[in-house]
């Protein structure tokens, strides 16, 4: 067939038959050329706390404008929004919202930020990266959660255009991508090392699931790696895991095991670990220096902020992030 | 012009029961509200007959309008472009 094409935005890197669609659902080749089938079609819109996403060193206490389509270039059985990010276009509640009138809301709505969320955005790519470009022009931020599973020439060109990324690295080895997610961790590192080399702002979330990616060792291994490849300022949350989709079999992840996985993380250097999906002072950010309590957050709220000109009130410490 | 509503046709409890013993469903009428207890034409039961019975016609009617909100509500639009994707190419296997 002369009509074959391969898409090259993520490492999977579908070849495609003529009318055939990706694995990632939204992306179709008719008559030899690709195209987006979620193009200005999102399934989630939503304004919702930027400390959601989760983003702590990035605009603390500002909203952020939430856009995602159907579809993900992963297959991950833990996903918590698998209806949208495991299901089809078709099979979503569409709103037709192209990048201008996203920009529109997002003033109106008096945020900040425009984030990328919710599934994966790579797979909506050209409607992030327009959005985003216009977003650009009038004063506003863009972020991304991502899984960071994308090739660089795409991300690098993104780059231009986003301010933060949070990536989901979702653990430590090839066989926990492989076996759980359908994909690979190599290109994952690759994608982290590139954002924080261009200079986009970076936090790391990981799911830290029973059984499965709870091995200490692991940690402090992923751990090391953070501090040595990225620095020791990249705020890294550690998420409880709660069952969901494919995983409803395993119980969520103890406190216990969040706390040694916090304890390890700062053994191991690293100086901003949270924890997440639980209520607890680990949710607050410490000075890195005189360990005073910088801010403080409950759920989603903050409570008190004492980073002044992205330095501690208290000792002068340089707080790595976004404040302003 | 015949009533689309159809007898109800399921067995007194005075029938015989069903070859190898199977048990009978409830009818699909008893879903949405419970059978009328009276013979037609009389009690309660009656009137509330009366005002389900629909012609073929008014049928059709309801289910025409409603295909057409149902496409106004979905705002479809005719012709909408599809975006084209960035990051591909296109495989020559001619030249392999």
């Amino acid at each position: 067939m002369a009509n074959k094409v391969q898409c090259e935005l993520c490492p999977t890197e579908c070849v495609l038959e003529d009318y055939q669609v990706g694995g990632c659902r939204v992306r179709i080749n008719k008559g030899g050329v690709l195209y987006s089938l979620v193009y200005g079609k999102p399934c989630a819109v939503a304004v919702d706390p930027i400390e959601k996403k989760p983003f702590f060193h990035f605009l603390p206490a500002t909203t952020a404008f939430s856009i995602a389509t159907a579809g993900c270039v992963l297959g991950c059985k833990f996903c918590q929004n698998w209806q949208i990010s495991q299901a089809k276009p078709e099979e979503t509640d569409n709103k037709d919202l192209m990048p201008d009138e996203v920009i529109r809301q997002a003033i109106f709505y008096n945020c900040r930020t425009i984030t990328y969320t919710y599934t994966e955005p790579a797979v909506f790519y050209e409607y992030m990266y327009d959005t985003a470009k216009i977003a650009k022009n009038f004063d506003l931020k863009n972020a991304m959660h991502t899984c960071g599973y994308i090739n660089e020439k795409p991300l690098k060109e993104l780059t231009k255009y986003m301010d933060a990324a949070d990536v989901d690295l979702k653990a430590f080895t090839e066989d926990f991508y492989s076996r759980i997610c359908g994909g690979r961790l190599k290109p994952v590192l690759e994608s982290l090392v590139l954002l924080k080399k261009q200079g986009v702002w970076l936090e790391i979330t990981n799911l830290v699931i029973p059984t499965l990616n709870d091995d200490m060792n692991k940690i402090k291994a992923m751990c090391k790696w953070i501090a040595g490849n990225l620095g020791a300022d990249v705020p890294l949350h550690f998420s409880r895991f709660f069952p969901y989709y494919k995983l409803k079999d395993l119980p969520p992840t103890p406190l216990e095991t969040l706390k040694d996985a916090r304890n390890t993380a700062m053994n191991a250097g690293l100086k901003y670990v949270y924890l997440g999906n639980l209520r607890s002072e680990t949710e607050n950010t410490y000075c890195p220096g005189c360990k005073k309590l910088l801010i403080e957050r409950i759920g989603y709220n903050v409570r008190q902020n004492n980073i002044n000109n992205a330095k501690c009130n208290f000792c002068g410490t340089v707080i790595s992030g976004i404040w302003s | 012009m015949r009533s689309l509503v159809k007898p109800n046709t399921s067995p007194s409890p005075s029938s015989p029961p069903l070859k190898g013993g199977a048990i009978l469903l409830p009818s699909p009428l008893e879903a949405y509200g419970s059978e009328p207890t009276a013979h037609r034409g009389e009690g309660e039961g009656a009137l509330l007959m009366d005002s389900l019975k629909i012609t073929r016609r008014e049928f059709f009617s309801f289910f025409i309008i409603g295909a057409v909100l149902s496409l106004i509500g979905k705002k479809v639009r005719v012709g909408t472009k599809p975006q084209k994707a960035r990051f591909w190419r296109k495989i020559n296997e001619d030249k392999k």
